[in-house]
C-alpha cells in the first residue's frame, strides 16, 4: 500500500486473477474477514479506501474493501457480512479455497492531503472496514499528522469491529471514542449515537479533515454536524456504496447522478455529493 | 474543589457558553460537589424535579424502567455536560432514571436559585434557556438518528457485502 495515486492496473481488469483464502477471522455475528493470498507471485498493491470484486464461480461477484493494513504484505483483508447470494456462499468457504479478485478499483481516501493536518475519523457498524487501511496509513506514518481521532458507533458492544486491535491503534497514537445504541448492565462507554461525541479537536478546525464510512444517511448525519461545528464542508470526505457490476464506470450499475461510484468513487468530498444525498429515490 | 476550579468546569458546559464572569460566579456559589460511587442511583423516574447537575468527571447513565421489561439504557452523559433539563423547564418529575456507570462527580445546581437568576438577569436566562434548548435539539436529533436503526442489517452498506 501506497499513497500516491491509483495506476491503472496492469493486469486485464476484466479476468479475476485467484487468489486463496489464507485465514478467516470471525469478526463479530455475520462477519468475518477472509485474509487473501495471490495463486500467483504477484504482490496485491492498493491504496486506503479502495475495493476489488471478489469473484465466486456459479455466484458471481461482490464489492467488497480492501480493509487490511500495509503490514500484511503479499495478503489482503477483505472484510464480509452476509447479505447477498454472493457474500451467503463466500461465507460457507474455509481456508485453502479459492476466489477470484479483479481490482482495486476506485477513488481512495485523499491521503496525501492528511499531511500536516487533523484527522477526524467516523465510522459506523463495519463501515470501520474501509477506514482500517487509512487507520493503519496514518499510524503508520504518525509524525506527519496532527492530532487523530476516531469516533466509533455500532448498534451493541458485541458488534464493535476491529475490537482486538483498539488497544495497539491507542497506543500507536489515535485518539479513541466508542459508543452504542444498546448498552448492556456491562458496558461502561458511551450509549448513543456518533454525532453525540463530535466535539471540535484541540487543533485549529481549519486544519481538519474529516473521513466517515457507515450507512449512508449516518454520513449525512456527521456532516451536517460538523458543518454545524464549523468544520470545512470540503474538508469533508465520505464513502458511497451502490451495488457494482463492472467496476469500471462502464455498465452505469452503480451510476449515483453524474457520478459513476465505482470509478469517481467510492471516496467523495461531501460537497460533490451533498445534495444527491438528500434524493429519496436515486 | 476550590471555586475557581468549580467556575472553569461550570465555564466549559455549553449551556453556560457566554455568560458573563458576575453570573458564572452566582452559579458557582450556588453548586454544591457531590460524589458517586459506580452503579449508585443519583436519582429515579418519577422524582420531584428539583435539582439539575453538571458532570465533572465521571459518565452517568439515562435509563428507563419498568416492570417486565427491566432497565434500558438509553443515553450517557459525561465529564462537562448538564444533566437534568426537566427542572429548568417546570417539569414536575423527573423522566429517566441516573445511574453512574464509573466513580462521578456531580455539581448539583437547585432548580429554584436558577431560576431566580434567570429572572434577575435577563442576559443569563436568554442564555442559559437557549443553550438548554441546544442541548434538547442535539438530543432530539440523536433519538432521531438511534430510531432509523442505523446498524439494522436492511440499513447498513459499506462495501462489505453485496
Amino acid at each position: 500500500m501506497n499513497a500516491t495515486p491509483a495506476p491503472m492496473p496492469a493486469v486485464n481488469p476484466w479476468l479475476p486473477r485467484m487468489f486463496r483464502i489464507a485465514e478467516i477471522i470471525a469478526e463479530i455475528p455475520s462477519v468475518r474477514t477472509f485474509r487473501l493470498a495471490p495463486e500467483s507471485d504477484e504482490t496485491p498493491d492498493f491504496l486506503p479506501g479502495q475495493f476489488n470484486m471478489v469473484y465466486l464461480p456459479g455466484y458471481g461477484e461482490a464489492a467488497i474493501s480492501i480493509s487490511s493494513g500495509s503490514h500484511e504484505l503479499r495478503q489482503m483483508d477483505h472484510t464480509i457480512r452476509a447479505v447477498g447470494d454472493v457474500t451467503k456462499a463466500i461465507m460457507r468457504l474455509g481456508p485453502g479455497d479459492q476466489v477470484g479478485i479483479r481490482g482495486p478499483f476506485g477513488n481512495p481516501w485523499p491521503v496525501a492531503r492528511l499531511r500536516g493536518k487533523d484527522v477526524l475519523l467516523v465510522a459506523g457498524g463495519i463501515g470501520l472496514a474501509p477506514l482500517r487501511p487509512v487507520i493503519e496509513y496514518l499510524l503508520q506514518n504518525r509524525r506527519e499528522f496532527g492530532e487523530l481521532k476516531l469516533i466509533y458507533g455500532a448498534k451493541t458492544p458485541e458488534e464493535l469491529l476491529y475490537q482486538r486491535q483498539f488497544p495497539a491503534w491507542a497506543i500507536a497514537g489515535l485518539e479513541m471514542e466508542v459508543t452504542v445504541d444498546r448498552g448492556t448492565s456491562a458496558w461502561k462507554g458511551h450509549i448513543g449515537v456518533v454525532t453525540e461525541l463530535m466535539r471540535p479537536l484541540h487543533g485549529a478546525k481549519g486544519k481538519t479533515t474529516i473521513l466517515t464510512c457507515g450507512p449512508e444517511i449516518m454520513m449525512r448525519f456527521v456532516a451536517r454536524e460538523a458543518i454545524n461545528l464549523g468544520y470545512d464542508a470540503g474538508e469533508i470526505y465520505v464513502s458511497l456504496e451502490r451495488n457494482m457490476k463492472c467496476a469500471m464506470g462502464m455498465c452505469g450499475v452503480c451510476q449515483f447522478g453524474r457520478e459513476f461510484i465505482c470509478k469517481d468513487g467510492p471516496i467523495f468530498p461531501f460537497p460533490r455529493v451533498a445534495s444527491l444525498m438528500q434524493l429519496e429515490d436515486l | 474543589m476550590s471555586d475557581s476550579e468549580l467556575i472553569e468546569v461550570i465555564r466549559r458546559v455549553d449551556c453556560f457558553q457566554g455568560i458573563s464572569e458576575e453570573d458564572l460566579q452566582t452559579v458557582a456559589a450556588m453548586g454544591h460537589v457531590v460524589e458517586y460511587d459506580k452503579s449508585a442511583t443519583i436519582f429515579r423516574e418519577g422524582d420531584a424535579a428539583v435539582t439539575s447537575y453538571v458532570v465533572i468527571s465521571g459518565t452517568v447513565s439515562l435509563e428507563i424502567c419498568a416492570p417486565g421489561f427491566g432497565c434500558r439504557r438509553i443515553s450517557t452523559v459525561r465529564e462537562g455536560e448538564f444533566l437534568g433539563w426537566s427542572p429548568v423547564l417546570d417539569n414536575l418529575h423527573l423522566t429517566v432514571t441516573g445511574r453512574t456507570v464509573e466513580p462521578t462527580r456531580l455539581v448539583e445546581l437547585p432548580k429554584q436559585e436558577l431560576l431566580a437568576l434567570c429572572e434577575r438577569s435577563p442576559r443569563f436566562g436568554y442564555s442559559f434557556m437557549r443553550g438548554i434548548a441546544q442541548t434538547l435539539a442535539r438530543r432530539l436529533n440523536a433519538a432521531r438518528m438511534q430510531l432509523l436503526n442505523l446498524f439494522g442489517d436492511e440499513a447498513e452498506s459499506s462495501l462489505g457485502s453485496d
